[in-house]
């Protein structure tokens, strides 16, 4: 073996290593920044609107979750709080059965944030959300509905640089190859938006769920390129008009099929192109003996 | 945001896919570029892909053209979605323009697959060829069909991945390159485009290794001349 090798495995190694290090050493550092004392706010403050404002309001109705408005006098108790925070598909308790009678099982699991922010956030709710106002965004107009139509297929580009819906969703009156279907890997109901205005608890709802999408590949696609409030309010407006037509069967899928023939076209184009090709030494050979 | 060193791990799959998005990449980068220089360094003429052609060349157009410019086609795609995402965004900003990049994909995919198989059967049938075919060749054209099927699903099942690559990956693949990893988004992502992007993992661990190498040889003039006639010169065992 060459005398080399020994060397180049430990420098191999070493560079692994640190690459492997300066890349938490960087994951750290950012996650030093975001948290930062915020000044005088309550601490669950941030968090609550990050985290649950997208589907709770406290005091201002309901929208995909309930108004946690007297959230400490309902619940069994801190603990149990908790715990179903952490994993609310796994809290089935009588409570925790009422809840997802009335409002379905899909709250997701918080337990990422931590025990710290969790607690932060119960002490922001049970004190009623102190400092925590709702921003009321203006009615929509008809051309709400046009413009939210071409934020849909991308024809007008979301202004900070989110990609458009059609990349990963479908919707009723889709010309063309219709839309993606990204979304319906990773649960089947999400594909398709023509119901999501009914879906996410009609305008109020889906207004908070697209301002802070919490949906699994969106919530950290959108975190650092969010919807603005006027792209919001047009797709919102959209989705709703969209809701009321109703939806035509689906038609034949022809993507697959415009492949295949592509493909066929493409292999006889690559035949004639290299018609002058050397075929075979035998058959040339013994054809030119001939 | 969570960190892989945070004591209470939290509930589900994450920390594994730190293991396989952060941790992996690294490894298979650093194996990637030392092991590629060292066998240019010690090995410089074993930068070839060994043609067979002279041994058959009957099926070889078919398996070769189709699969190399397929494979050139989707590779370039990849690249280009990587290097200029806010450019595809742009580009597939008009639904016509999404179907025809993605219609241009999906026809170079299937060409990929279909040459990709007739190099198989060709290495497989042939006894000539199949003579020449060293271990690793068989490890490469295995792991190269896995991922042609596995990217023409998600081609299929995960539309549109033009646009999606670009909104998801892209950011991921830019945070492994500037040392700030965050593969939060493709931890969400379901498990035909993992197993795809691990794949690609594969590939490049095993590059140096294998006749893959050739990729490197420049000038590549081969992109464009026609096939040429290589005769063999091995040396003789000793056993002769």
């Amino acid at each position: 073996m060459n005398r080399m090798l020994p060397h180049l495995l430990l420098l191999f190694a070493v560079a692994s290593l640190a690459c492997v290090f300066l890349a938490f050493e960087g994951r750290e550092a950012s996650a030093q920044t975001a948290e930062l004392p915020a000044g005088t706010k309550a601490a669950g403050l941030d968090p609550f609107k990050t985290s649950c404002a997208p589907c709770h309001t406290i005091g201002g109705g309901k929208l995909v979750g309930p108004d946690l408005a007297g959230l400490k006098d309902r619940v069994p108790s801190r603990e149990w709080l908790m715990a179903f925070l952490k994993n609310p598909a796994g809290t089935n308790d009588d409570y925790a059965k009422k809840v997802k009678a009335e409002f379905g099982d899909t709250m997701p699991a918080q337990a990422a944030l931590g025990d710290n922010v969790l607690n932060d956030i119960i002490d922001f709710m049970f004190a009623g959300g102190p400092g925590l106002t709702v921003k009321k965004l203006r009615g929509a107009t008809p051309e709400d509905i046009d413009l939210g139509r071409r934020l849909f297929t991308g024809e007008a580009r979301l202004a900070n640089g989110g990609p458009s819906c059609i990349s990963c969703h479908s919707i009723t009156g889709l010309t063309g190859l219709g839309g993606g279907t990204l979304a319906a890997t990773v649960g089947a109901k999400y594909t398709d938006l023509s119901n999501a205005f009914n879906r996410n608890g009609g305008e109020a709802g889906l207004r908070a769920s697209l301002a802070s999408p919490q949906f699994l590949v969106m919530k950290q696609v959108f975190a650092d390129k969010p919807m603005t409030e006027e792209e919001v309010i047009a797709l919102t407006a959209y989705l709703g008009d969209v809701s009321k037509t109703t939806a035509p069967p689906p038609g034949r899928d022809y993507f697959i099929i415009y492949g295949i023939v592509g493909a066929i076209a493409l292999l006889i184009a690559l035949d004639l192109i290299w018609i002058r090709r050397f075929r075979n030494v035998r058959k040339t050979l013994v054809g030119g003996s001939k | 945001m969570y960190s892989l060193l945070q004591t209470a791990a939290p509930a589900g799959p994450l920390p594994i896919n730190d293991l396989l998005f952060v941790v992996v990449p690294y490894v298979v980068l650093a194996v990637f570029f030392s092991m590629t220089i060292w066998r240019y360094v010690k090995e410089k003429f074993s930068y070839s892909s060994y043609s067979s052609q002279f041994l058959e060349n009957q099926h070889q157009f078919w398996g070769s053209v189709p699969w190399h410019y397929g494979i050139l086609a989707l590779v370039a795609g990849h690249l280009i979605g990587f290097l200029v995402p806010r450019g595809v965004l742009w580009w597939n900003s008009v639904p016509a323009r999404l179907y025809i990049i993605e219609g241009a994909a999906l026809i170079f995919g299937i060409i990929t697959l279909i040459g990709l198989i007739n190099l198989i059967v060709r290495r497989a049938s042939n006894p000539r060829v199949r003579a020449v075919t060293s271990k690793m060749d068989v490890v490469v054209l295995v792991l190269l069909l896995l991922q042609v099927i596995g990217g023409l699903w998600v081609a299929l099942t995960a539309r549109w991945g033009s646009s999606w690559f670009a909104a998801v990956l892209a950011p991921y693949l830019w945070s492994l390159f500037t040392f700030q990893p965050d593969a939060s988004a493709v931890a969400q992502l379901p498990w035909s485009i993992k197993l795809h992007i691990l794949g690609a993992y594969a590939i490049f661990a095993l590059f140096p290794f294998t006749r893959l190498v050739h990729v490197l040889v420049v000038p590549n003039h081969y992109l464009w001349r026609r096939f040429q006639v290589v005769m063999w010169n091995k040396r003789a065992s000793k056993a002769e």
